[in-house]
């Protein structure tokens, strides 16, 4: 996998909010690849900056923020497009949201509209983005209707060709999910974006979806950013992991050396304080302290007021950069061999 | 587990809710939340109330203390020698009893009113039960219950806003145990917190179980958190309890094809315990629209005539030093098909 050229480029990525209190980074200097036909898992809490990261990529966020540095490489079709330095209303960006990276969110509810039906807002992306071109108006419309059926059947709903005309409230929680994730597949992405999507969803419906993206993964040769908060769900459907916490990359490694060769405090401690219904049943560890707010950022490294490691006078006087340890493994902490720098300066 | 007498003896509980239609509210059926459903409850120990949404799990736990009426059955409570039963009490006896019967919620955002201080919040039923009769007094009180949720006493003028979501639970469980009851019900007081912070909470919850000989009823729909919180677990399905039995029997024994689905598709932190999902096993059905039977058989593998047509009861399957009573035809056959976890620990 590694072999093959990134599909996505992040590079330093930086989001700044701007509130009371002046600006607030929600994202700091972020940096990571998407390689094709990969998952990769993107964990973090509340405040971590894993859903601003995603909306950076399609241009879509909130007013009130702003792409302050950093660069995202988008390879399509043999060309490169950069993302972040254009208008996010620019023709490079439009060509790219939703049609060739789509995004699909938590709640089914409210990301549809209630007053049409699936097959009408499914039926949009594709009549914007996918027809070929010289069909007369009703031809068009028999089309968009047979491409929304197929996308239907191939989410796994049972009767697409009756489900397509029903309203979102008429379907239930799992068929409503399913039919989200057609419309993120509308146009056949490279890739698609997907924040939590399996949070709101029951435990045996969440393991469907989980089943349904890494089966569409492979047979539509895509690649999914996949973001929880969910320690579990990223084990059973990610191929690489990006921890962050606070606006920061904490570590980055292939999903089989995030769970059992894991290098930051931060990753080893979720993965102590997290319940399982395998294996020995040891007290579980907490994390002490809660997430500090953006507002008022801890000095040095992001978690170190948190950090059972932490190192007195280093640790809470620099903050780390991300080093590679070993191939594909990133790690932000001086205990994993980040350079410290000299001099004591503060940044 | 030798004779130990039960707490809470719950028989027969049903919870009828009516369906009701347009502005005039007409009534055009019938939701059945809760049906028939028994259980005990024992002095000191945790039951944990497992199901998906719709399993009538909150409903049930409501209608120990009446937060809702509920359409039949007994809750007999024991105090002492004598028992009562809460569903017959008059209003002055049963402030009595819910003194000693607090619930714990899922959203401390929702639970804690914004325009009181975490002071008045934790001091509020003690004012009404004539615990306390003056500030100073209060105050003091207050300031313990603080301390022994970890929390600051310094910090009880602040609003509940000022306080993260860890921080509000931890209040809103001061508050529950402000008037020391002897059963807590916690409908998923983990839920709607952080990954970092869910540990703290469950670990808070059993040390207060320790100190103060608490019984918990523990409302879940996750099987991990389940798995370090409770010694007995009842699953529930459709307003029914399907298995109960102690923790052990349920994760290493399941017998019942409902709980082993749930275990089978509870996600495991570990990529190496990867397991094959199927992608269609059908998702709960509207509790409107009740299968006939066995309410799971539109989703069992298993399911034949007879659980089409007849109502499984609870039963002791007998087998095990432990009582474990299953509500399925066919248990005995399912038995020895699977065992979801067995099979993965190998590995």
């Amino acid at each position: 996998m590694m072999d093959d050229l990134p599909l996505l480029e992040v590079v330093d990525l930086s989001v700044t909010f701007s509130s009371r209190e002046g600006e607030v980074f929600a994202v700091d200097k972020v940096s990571f690849s998407l390689f094709p036909n990969e998952v990769l898992g993107v964990v973090g809490e509340s405040g971590s900056g894993k859903s601003v990261t995603s909306l950076s990529i399609l241009r879509v966020l909130p007013a009130s923020s702003r792409i302050a540095n950093g660069s995202i490489f988008f390879r399509d079709e043999g060309r490169t497009i950069e993302l972040a330095n254009v208008d996010s209303e620019s023709e490079p960006v439009r060509s790219v949201r939703g049609r060739r990276i789509s995004m699909i969110f938590q709640e089914p509810m409210s990301a549809f509209s209630p007053l049409h039906t699936i097959g009408n807002q499914i039926g949009e992306a594709i009549a914007l983005h996918n027809l070929p071109p010289g069909l007369s108006r009703s031809q068009r419309k028999l089309e968009v209707r047979k491409q929304t059926i197929d996308l239907l059947a191939s989410v796994g709903m049972p009767t697409p060709e009756q489900l397509i005309d029903s309203y979102p409230h008429e379907l239930s929680g799992g068929m409503r999910q399913r039919a989200l994730i057609a419309m993120g597949l509308a146009c056949h992405p490279s890739i698609l974006i997907a924040d939590e999507p399996t949070t709101a969803l029951d435990v045996t419906l969440q393991s469907q979806v989980i089943a349904l993206l890494s089966r569409l993964r492979s047979e539509q040769e895509m690649s999914i950013i996949f973001i929880t908060h969910n320690l579990g769900v990223i084990a059973e459907i990610a191929d690489r992991v990006l921890v962050m916490y606070l606006g920061r990359e904490m570590e980055t490694a292939s999903v089989d050396d995030l769970f059992h060769n894991p290098k930051h405090p931060y990753t080893r401690a979720l993965i102590r304080s997290m319940p399982t219904i395998a294996g020995t049943l040891d007290t579980l560890i907490p994390i002490e302290g809660t997430v500090p707010s953006p507002n008022n950022l801890p000095t040095g490294c992001r978690f170190q007021t948190r950090c059972p490691e932490r190192v007195d006078g280093l640790c809470n006087v620099h903050e780390p950069v991300s080093i590679e340890i070993e191939p594909g493994h990133r790690v932000a902490c001086f205990l994993s061999g980040s350079p410290v720098p000299q001099g004591g300066t503060n940044d | 587990m030798t004779e130990v007498s039960p707490i809470i003896d719950v028989r027969n509980l049903s919870m009828k809710f009516d369906r009701v239609k347009g502005f005039r509210r007409s009534v055009i059926g019938q939701v059945v939340a809760v049906d028939d459903v028994s259980f005990t409850v024992n002095e000191g120990e945790t039951l944990a109330l497992v199901g998906e949404s719709g399993s009538g799990k909150t409903t049930t736990g409501r209608c120990l203390v009446r937060a809702i009426e509920p359409s039949a059955g007994n809750v007999f409570y024991r105090q002492g020698d004598s028992s009562v039963d809460v569903l017959a009490l008059e209003r002055r006896e049963l402030n009595e009893v819910r003194r000693k019967m607090r619930m714990v919620f899922q959203d401390p955002f929702a639970s804690l009113n914004p325009r009181m201080t975490v002071e008045q919040l934790i001091a509020e039923p003690l004012y009404i039960n004539n615990v306390v009769s003056d500030r100073t007094e209060a105050r003091a009180k207050v300031a313990e219950l603080l301390e022994m949720v970890q929390l600051d006493p310094q910090l009880m003028s602040r609003y509940p806003h000022t306080f993260s979501g860890g921080q509000r639970q931890r209040i809103a469980i001061a508050r529950t145990l402000s008037l020391e009851p002897q059963v807590v019900i916690a409908d998923e007081p983990v839920s709607a917190l952080d990954v970092s912070i869910q540990a703290q909470i469950l670990n808070l919850l059993k040390e207060l179980q320790r100190e103060r000989q608490l019984t918990y009823l523990f409302i879940s729909h996750d099987l991990a958190v389940v798995r370090y919180q409770s010694d007995r677990i009842a699953i529930m399905y459709l307003g029914r309890i399907v298995e109960i039995s102690t923790r052990d029997e349920i994760f290493e024994r399941p017998l019942h094809p409902y709980t082993q689905l749930l275990l089978a598709s509870s996600p495991i932190p570990d990529p190496r315990m990867k397991r094959i999902r199927p992608e269609t096993i059908g998702e709960v059905p509207d509790p409107a629209n009740r299968p006939s039977g066995c309410a799971f058989n539109t989703r069992c593998p298993y399911a034949t005539d007879i659980c089409r047509s007849e109502v499984p009861q609870l039963k002791e399957s007998g087998t095990a030093g432990e009582a474990h009573l299953v509500a399925c035809h066919l248990w005995e056959a399912v038995e020895l098909s699977q065992r979801p976890l067995e099979a993965l620990d190998g590995s």
